[in-house]
Order: structure tokens, then C-alpha cells, then sequence
């Protein structure tokens, strides 16, 4: 490899380790399963994601198609991005992590492979169902209950092979990242199977079924994808800047912010619940803006030592970008909690451009930056070329800006005149209409990112099993070769 | 850890229980939207001031009466329904007649502003039998103050009015037609 992000792995190639990068990449290869299913769904997800706004520029077009309805593509495209992309990317790059950080090779690759084919199955029997009407009907939790159950043995699977890896670690003393991987390992099939076992299996009754379904959107986005998305800025960040993170204490403290506070925000003022549930809930997020803030420098302090005149790879332009997105989200996130601005936000576009902001422009581009470095190692082939790099960049990058944009000056403007009594409802949607078609534009950007990513992968993939396809065969070919 | 950042997280946590003491309704669990102060109290008993019920009426226009007369009160000659823009039924000097129409419906061949309507397929129904007392005077002050009803000095429909009317009509069940309607005086 002659690309210069080969010198990032300087820092892992200590001589008095016993075991190199490389060797480490080669036994991570089954994390690549879950890379290619995750890249393949994530533009599944997006496809699905434009279905189910083109019901709003062209109402007429799926009228006579059920699966193809709001009711059903949305939740389908929310579903196949949160499962089929967000959760197993997260997975593998905390696999792998956990193997390099911790200088080990991975352990239980069977029980990826197995994990990966469960959870795969899973969001199949899952989506499909969604398009053809079955849905639970709680939000972000929309699978049928079958389709859940392959999703949480498949994750245990997964994630044992993780917590089986991190064992194996060479120091005993835990470095930043290596916090966030195992509280992010752990934590899923915590909420996940909490929910479930309250809303589906044993549900409660009534506004409480509101109040875990918020609990469990927020933990998923606001715990869950930034331990993950924070364990790989953490690593990779010091890795491109080529210098040590700028505070460790002050990563801790974005940790426990995390763990302690984030993990209780997320319902909203008025919601139709007791009052002090939404208010306790944001004492919750107003305790964790100082996580926030700790982040947001800790990181950007860090940035700013990188060398800014040399030539970046994928993974140096994706994820610096999220790391940026983060306080932007996680504050606006906060800011839209207490009574007041709630008011005004409710029911509203500003909430999923929130969302979006947080859980792609965030999580996703964090991830996507981790996994083209993963994949460059674990499948090496040349680096892309750097008109891909930049269409790649921009539709992700500027897509998901452009999105966030449009629907939350929409929202805003959405909000005020949905609280003015005198303004028919149906008058509040048509003024909507305008920034929800600029929106759509977001959306084809990252459409066109998600694909690229794909390709990237793919190639990169089929690509490197052709070389050592041929590597092999020539080897074994070799004496019947005497004849040339 | 910057000193300012300690300070902010102390400050955010301050604030937050603040807000806790403010909104928690004390943690009751039956309290779901707590009031903070009296005037706050006091904000969402206030009485209709001058102005406020041409508001509420034209929300009260745009839910229920808009999709058959128009949004501007223009009706619709398709459909049968008569306009309420400059129609003298709705200008009438009293609202003995209108108060009855929103009661308990209308039907049967009526002539506004010059124009045959009604006795057609679309019927007027008793729209506004579910409203009460005081959102039937709102609506129909708003339709006679509005677009170029505007200025020509109707008066106001008042909750009294309302309620005398229909304590008189409480035995009718049925449409109302235009005939019958015509042989009452426009005002008590
Ligand atoms: C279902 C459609 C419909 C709705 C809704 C409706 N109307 Fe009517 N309205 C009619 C029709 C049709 C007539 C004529 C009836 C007839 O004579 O057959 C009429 C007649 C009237 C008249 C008398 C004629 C005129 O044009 O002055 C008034 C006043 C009136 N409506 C007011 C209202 C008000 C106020 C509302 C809302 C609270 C309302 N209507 C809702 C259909 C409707």
C-alpha cells in the first residue's frame, strides 16, 4: 500500500508487540460480512427513505400500491437503516476496534458469522413484513416480534464474540475507547430487550407504552450510536492528528455524561404523560450539555493538530466531518426539549431533521469514515480514486446538510403557524410543501453517497477475494506450471 | 477539565432543577400540565376580549364551514351552496334565521343575493347542533364581519341570542326550509 494513511497504523506496529496490524486485520475478515450487509441496506433504507417523501411531491403516484404508502416505506426505511446499516456497522467497528486497541486477534469469528446470518434473516423477515402491513406500531420498533427475536440472538452472538475479544486485551488498563466499546456492547441488548419485553410481551398500559417507546429511541440515538460513534472518533481522531487525545479525564467525563445523563433525555415537554416525567427528563439533558461541550473540545482541540495541507484519505475527511456534526445535533437535540421551544418543535419537521443530523450526519459519516479504513485493511486494494472520494463526500455530507436544513427551517416555520388557531391544519401542511421538496434534493445527495459507499465496498471486497483467489491458485498451480 | 466547562455543568444542573421545581406539577401523577404562577392561571381562564371572537370564529369557519361555502364565503354554484359573502340571510338585521340554519340544518330551494340554490343533492346539515352557545355567536359574528360583509355594520351575534333561540326551537327535529324560515321576523 503506498497511500499515506499506511502511516497511521505506525502508532499499532510497536516492536515489544507480539502481534502485528496485519495479523490482527487478517482474523477481523468475518467483521466484513457484516460491512457488506450493512453498506447493502443502508442504500436499500435510503431508496425506501425517498419512497416514502415522494408520497408527498406526488401523492398519486403508489396510490394503488400499499407496500409503497407512507405508512409503510417510512417506517421500512427508518427500520432497514436503524437494523440493517446503523446497529451491525456499529457492531463491526467495535470488533474490530476492540481487537486493535486491545492488540489481539479476533476471538469467536463463528459466532460473527453465525450472529451476522441471524440478524440478517431478522431484518429481512422484518422489513418485508413492515412493507406488507405488519408493524407494531411503536416507533423505531416497528418489527414484528418474530423478526425481533432473530435480531437479539443474533446481536448477543455478535457481541460475545466482542466481549470474548476484549478479554483477550494485552494491558489490563483501559484505554478512552475501549470504555465506550464495552458500555455500547452491553448496552443494546439492554434497551432492546427491555422494550420488548414491555411493550410486546408484557406491555404496560396506556401513556407509559409513549413513555418507554421515547426511552428506547433515545437510548438507541442519543446512548447507544454516540458511545459507538465516540469510541471510533476517539481512536481515530489521535490516529490523524498524530498526536495523543488532548485530555483523558475529560473524555471520562463525556463517557459518564453520557451513561448518566443522556440516558434519560429524550421526552419532550407536553408530551401526554405526568408532568414530572418530561421535566425530569430534561434535567437529563440539560445535565449532559456539559458532556457535550467536554466532547466537542476534547476532540476539535485534538483536530486542529493535524496537519492540514496533507493529502486526506476517506476515512480523514468522513470522519472529522461527524465529529463536527456532534455538538451541532446533541445540542439542538437538548435545546428542543423544555416546555417552550417543545411547544413550538412538537409534531413538527424540526425533530426527524434533528434525527437525521444525529444519526447520519453523526453516527453514519463517523461510521462510514471507520469502515473505508477497516476495509482498506481488512480487504486491501488501492485507495478510491479522489473524484469518487469527493461525489462520495459530498452526497453524504452535503445531503445530509442540506436535509437537516430544509426540514428544520420547515419545522420552525411549521411550528409557529400550527400554534396560530386560526390556520387550518390542512393550510399548516401545504406551507410545509416547499421545504419538504428541498429536503427530497438532501435526500438524492445521500442516496448518491450511500451508493458510492456501497461500490467502495464491494469493490474492495470482490477485489481482494479475486487477488487471493489468484495468489491461491498460483500456489497450488506451480508444478503443473513447469510447462511455461 | 476547563474551569468554565465545571462551571457550566454546575450552572446547566442548576437551571435544570429550576426547571424541575417549575414544571414536575410536584410530582403528582395526575397533574399533566402544571400551571406555574396565578397569572399564568389566570391567562388560560381569560374571557374573550374584543377581537377574539372574530379569531375563533374563523377557525370555527375554516373546520366546518369552508369546505361547502368557501373559504371566502363565495359558495358554489356546482354544488349547490349559496354564498354567504353578501347574502342577505347572513346580513339580515337580526340572526333569528341563521342561529335556526346552524341548528338544525337547511333544505330546500333558496334564493340569495338573486341566485336559485339548495334543493339540490347537497343539503345543509346540522352543522352546528354540537357547537355550543358560544362558538355558534362566534361563528356567525365572523361571518358577518368578514371579507365585504366587512364594514357594513352588522352587528355582533350574541351568546344570549343564541341561547334564546335555541331554548325556543328545542322540540324541532329536521331541516328547517327556506319557507318556513322566511315567515319569521329577520329579529326578535
Ligand atoms: C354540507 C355542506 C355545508 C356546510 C358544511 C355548511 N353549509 Fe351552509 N348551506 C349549505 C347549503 C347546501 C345551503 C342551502 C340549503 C338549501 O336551501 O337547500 C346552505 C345555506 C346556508 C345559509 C343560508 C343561505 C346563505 O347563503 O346565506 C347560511 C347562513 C349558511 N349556510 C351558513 C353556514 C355556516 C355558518 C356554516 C358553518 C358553521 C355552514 N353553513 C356549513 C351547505 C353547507
Amino acid at each position: 500500500m503506498s497511500s499515506p494513511s499506511c502511516q497511521l497504523d505506525a502508532s499499532c506496529a510497536d516492536a515489544s508487540a507480539p502481534i502485528t496490524c496485519a495479523e490482527i486485520d487478517a482474523s477481523s475478515r468475518p467483521l466484513l460480512l457484516l460491512v457488506v450487509s450493512a453498506a447493502l441496506w443502508l442504500v436499500v433504507g435510503s431508496i425506501l427513505g425517498l419512497i416514502s417523501s415522494l408520497t408527498f411531491h406526488a401523492p398519486k403516484m403508489f396510490a394503488d400500491c400499499a407496500a409503497m404508502s407512507f405508512g409503510r416505506s417510512h417506517p421500512a426505511a427508518n427500520n432497514a437503516f436503524l437494523y440493517g446499516f446503523a446497529v451491525p456497522a456499529g457492531l463491526a467497528v467495535l470488533l474490530w476496534l476492540a481487537g486493535r486497541i486491545g492488540r489481539t486477534k479476533l476471538i469467536g469469528a463463528p459466532l460473527v458469522v453465525l450472529g451476522w446470518l441471524l440478524w440478517n434473516i431478522g431484518v429481512t423477515v422484518g422489513v418485508l413484513g413492515i412493507l406488507q402491513g405488519e408493524n407494531t406500531g411503536h416507533e423505531w420498533l416497528e418489527f414484528s416480534r418474530s423478526a425481533s427475536g432473530f435480531l437479539l440472538i443474533g446481536y448477543v452472538a455478535v457481541a460475545l464474540a466482542g466481549v470474548l475479544t476484549f478479554r483477550a486485551r494485552k494491558e489490563g488498563k483501559l484505554e478512552l475507547s475501549q470504555w465506550f466499546i464495552l458500555a455500547a456492547l452491553f448496552w443494546f441488548p439492554w434497551i432492546y430487550s427491555t422494550s420488548h419485553l414491555l411493550l410486546l410481551i408484557w406491555p404496560v398500559r396506556g401513556v407509559l407504552q409513549s413513555v418507554i417507546t421515547w426511552w428506547y429511541v433515545n437510548n438507541l440515538a442519543n446512548v447507544w450510536m454516540v458511545l459507538v460513534g465516540l469510541a471510533a472518533a476517539f481512536y481515530f481522531v489521535p490516529k490523524f492528528a498524530k498526536a495523543p487525545l488532548h485530555s483523558r479525564p475529560m473524555g471520562l467525563f463525556s463517557f459518564w455524561s453520557v451513561i448518566l445523563f443522556g440516558s434519560w433525555a429524550g421526552i419532550p415537554a407536553g408530551a401526554p404523560v405526568p408532568a414530572w416525567i418530561p421535566a425530569v427528563s430534561t434535567l437529563g439533558a440539560f445535565l449532559s450539555i456539559a458532556g457535550i461541550l467536554a466532547t466537542w473540545l476534547n476532540l476539535s482541540k485534538t483536530l486542529c493538530l493535524a496537519d492540514r495541507h496533507a493529502q486526506r484519505s476517506l476515512s480523514e475527511t468522513f470522519i472529522p466531518f461527524g465529529v463536527k456534526v456532534f455538538p451541532v445535533a446533541a445540542l439542538l437535540g437538548v435545546l428542543a426539549q423544555p416546555a417552550g421551544v417543545s411547544g413550538l418543535l412538537n409534531f413538527t419537521w424540526f425533530l426527524p431533521a434533528q434525527q437525521q443530523l444525529l444519526v447520519y450526519g453523526f453516527y453514519g459519516l463517523v461510521l462510514m469514515g471507520a469502515l473505508h479504513f477497516m476495509v482498506s485493511r481488512l480487504a486491501p486494494v488501492a485507495d478510491p480514486k479522489p473524484m469518487f472520494a469527493f461525489l462520495h463526500f459530498i452526497g453524504c455530507a452535503g445531503g445530509v446538510v442540506i436535509f437537516f436544513l430544509a426540514l428544520a427551517c420547515g419545522g420552525v416555520a411549521q411550528g409557529g403557524v400550527m400554534n396560530d388557531s386560526t390556520v387550518p391544519f390542512l393550510n399548516v401542511v401545504k406551507g410545509t410543501l416547499m421545504w419538504i421538496r428541498l429536503s427530497s434534493l438532501g435526500e438524492l445527495l445521500m442516496i448518491l453517497g450511500n451508493l458510492l459507499f456501497l461500490l467502495n465496498v464491494v469493490l474492495a471486497v470482490v477485489r481482494f477475494l479475486k487477488v487471493s483467489m489468484e495468489s491461491f491458485m498460483a500456489e497450488n498451480a506451480k508444478p503443473a506450471g513447469v510447462r511455461a | 477539565m476547563p474551569i468554565w466547562l465545571i462551571a457550566i455543568f454546575i450552572l446547566s444542573g442548576f437551571s435544570g432543577l429550576i426547571y424541575v421545581g417549575n414544571h414536575s406539577g410536584w410530582f403528582d401523577a395526575q397533574v399533566y400540565e402544571p400551571f406555574v404562577d396565578s397569572q399564568h392561571l389566570e391567562a388560560w381562564a381569560r374571557p374573550p376580549g374584543p377581537g377574539e371572537e372574530l379569531k375563533r370564529g374563523k377557525a370555527t369557519f375554516g373546520t366546518l364551514c369552508s369546505t361547502c361555502h368557501g373559504d371566502t364565503g363565495t359558495g358554489s354554484a356546482t354544488t349547490g351552496c349559496p354564498p354567504l359573502d353578501g347574502s342577505e340571510w347572513v346580513m339580515a338585521a337580526g340572526p333569528n334565521r341563521i342561529i335556526r340554519i346552524l341548528q338544525n340544518g337547511l333544505a330546500g330551494p333558496i334564493e340569495v343575493k338573486g341566485g336559485k340554490y339548495g334543493g339540490g343533492a347537497v343539503a345543509m346539515t346540522a352543522v352546528g347542533a354540537a357547537l355550543s352557545d358560544q362558538q355558534i355567536s362566534d361563528v356567525l359574528t365572523y361571518v358577518r364581519n368578514a371579507w365585504s360583509n366587512k364594514g357594513k355594520g352588522a352587528a355582533p351575534v350574541t351568546i344570549e341570542q343564541v341561547k334564546a333561540v335555541r331554548e325556543k326551537i328545542k322540540d324541532k327535529s329536521g331541516y328547517f326550509t327556506p319557507d318556513e324560515l322566511l315567515k319569521l321576523p329577520e329579529k326578535d
